[in-house]
């Protein structure tokens, strides 16, 4: 598959900076190539078994993100979310940003404002679902708790930046 | 508060070259400008709410007094009125059209040191150990001595001597300059609308404290009566904003969330930063605008320079009228010439 999907899509649209990180996080060299990029991303999210009889960008970004919701929620102190099949990766996105955000702050935080929170993240998780992706079931690869996660987790962190500031930068050109 | 729209706009005869774009309305300065040089062109005149509350005043009325009373939608801008003995011509049964005007903004004056709340001292707290060097500038860009600059001002208009008007002006300049000047070196030390270390409010307030130091600078030196001074400061000042600090929102925004391997450590601090990476670039963009117009405002001043002469008025008179109309944040004052 993937020469278009949401990961090469991301990366080609990375600035150097962002680019640079990602090959950091993976050890590469700062000149790594998107499909560099995409290969070593896929690798450390997926199950290492099931790797063998992959190809090497077959792993599926919705697959990774189940796993990135899964452990943003133990972060949080959260049980893990029922995550709609169809759920559209850019919920799924907002609630690990949202979780692993609060994730900074529950040491701090009260009761009442845990239970906001988390009803914050999960109603992410429940707005629009994308029909595009009937048939493309999610299915989690239970790697959330595998060493080197965290490096999924920074990674897949970097494409939600791209998106966002991407859309971002729309705006302020668009305000000019 | 008034809208300045209903008292003063552009006279029939100016219609034409507006409307084929010779000129323009600089809304920064509230006066026509030459499209092509960016040169004052023409005052506005009194609108349509002005002349209609002032056709109510009979002929005879010669006081600001008997005027205000009579139509007191214009009690905001009395003082102004009779700085500019517009009563007197009203009076005289003159064409008020033939009377105003351009601009000012020196009403607003030193009204937005009120503004300032201080974000950036903090700011220049954890800022000073990382630039010890820089420890003179911090402390000229205080806010006490900008409200030592604006204590100096008033003083200088309240003078009853020559003397001391001229001691008090020379002392509120040199203290803005001072100020300016210490914004511009820690503003060139820290680049900070690409520093992660300073927030985009703290970035916004020093610009802030720049501008309001350069309008206190500019009001001594009208006091003082230098035209010379006065142009070089409006000039300096509008390039330092407009080229020192600008800011170009998408490399900033680029320059604040640039990762780093180390995100690796801080998952949840990354997280944070990035879901408020759309509030930083609207932060970002509302600055950008800010600062293009605090580079517009402080351009506009330059055309200021003549007001005394066109008016065959002392600085610290036409100062002095617009501080006491509160209430009108922009004025326009000075006499309209011919096409």
């Amino acid at each position: 598959m993937p020469e278009h999907d949401q990961i090469f899509d991301r990366l080609h649209a990375a600035t150097e900076a962002e680019r640079t990180a990602i090959a950091a996080i993976f050890d590469l060299e700062p000149t790594a190539t998107v499909e560099t990029l995409s290969r070593a991303l896929r690798k450390q999210a997926g199950n290492m078994v099931l790797n063998i009889l992959r190809t090497d960008h077959e792993l599926r970004y919705a697959q990774i993100l189940a796993d990135v919701v899964v452990e943003a929620a133990r972060k949080a102190g959260w049980p893990a979310p029922a995550i709609d099949e169809m759920a559209w990766s850019r919920w799924a996105e907002e609630y690990a940003l949202q979780a692993l955000a609060f994730a900074k702050v529950k040491d701090r935080a009260t009761k009442a404002q845990a239970d906001e929170a988390q009803a914050l993240a999960e109603g992410a998780l429940r707005r629009e679902t994308d029909t595009s992706a009937v048939g493309s079931l999610v299915r989690k690869t239970g790697m959330s708790f595998a060493i080197g996660f965290d490096k999924v987790v920074a990674a897949v962190l970097v494409l939600i930046q791209i998106r966002l500031r991407e859309k971002a930068e729309k705006d302020l050109r668009r305000g000019r | 508060m008034m809208d300045y729209q209903w008292l003063f706009t552009v006279s029939a005869k100016w219609l034409p070259l507006l409307k084929d774009g010779s000129v323009v309305l600089n809304p920064a300065a509230n006066r026509l400008i030459w499209t092509a040089t960016g040169k004052f062109a023409a005052a506005l005149i009194p609108g349509g709410g002005l002349l209609s509350a002032m056709s109510d005043v009979p002929a005879a009325v010669k006081t600001v007094a008997e005027v205000v009373k009579l139509a007191p939608a214009l009690m905001n801008i009395g003082p102004a009125l009779q700085a500019l003995q517009v009563i007197s011509a009203i009076g005289a049964g003159a064409a008020v059209a033939g009377l105003a005007v351009s601009i000012a903004g020196f009403a607003l004056v030193l009204r937005r040191l009120d503004r300032l709340d201080h974000k950036l001292d903090a700011m220049l707290v954890t800022l000073r150990e990382d630039l010890r060097d820089l420890a003179a500038q911090f402390d000229d860009l205080s806010m006490t001595q900008l409200y030592a600059g604006r204590d100096s001002l008033e003083r200088a208009l309240a003078a009853t001597t020559e003397d001391e008007r001229i001691v008090s002006a020379r002392s509120a300049r040199d203290r803005f300059q001072h100020v300016r000047m210490a914004c511009l070196a820690v503003w060139k030390r820290t680049s900070p609308w690409t520093n992660p270390k300073m927030s985009v409010a703290a970035a916004r307030e020093l610009q802030e404290r720049y501008v309001v130091a350069a309008i206190g600078e500019l009001q001594a030196s009208f006091i003082l009566g230098d035209s010379g001074a006065f142009t070089h400061v409006a000039r300096t000042s509008a390039a330092d904003v407009r080229d020192v600090m600008a800011l170009a929102p998408i490399d900033a925004l680029r320059a604040r969330t640039a990762p780093t391997a180390a995100i690796v450590g801080d998952l949840p601090g990354y997280a944070a930063q990035v879901r408020d990476l759309p509030a930083l670039a609207a932060d970002l963009g509302a600055a950008a605008e800010a600062t293009a117009a605090n580079a517009q405002r402080l351009a506009a001043f330059e055309a200021d320079a003549e007001l005394p002469a066109l008016l065959e008025m002392p600085g610290h008179q036409l100062l002095r009228a617009m501080r006491d109309a509160p209430g009108v944040e922009i004025y326009a004052f000075g006499l309209e010439r011919a096409a």
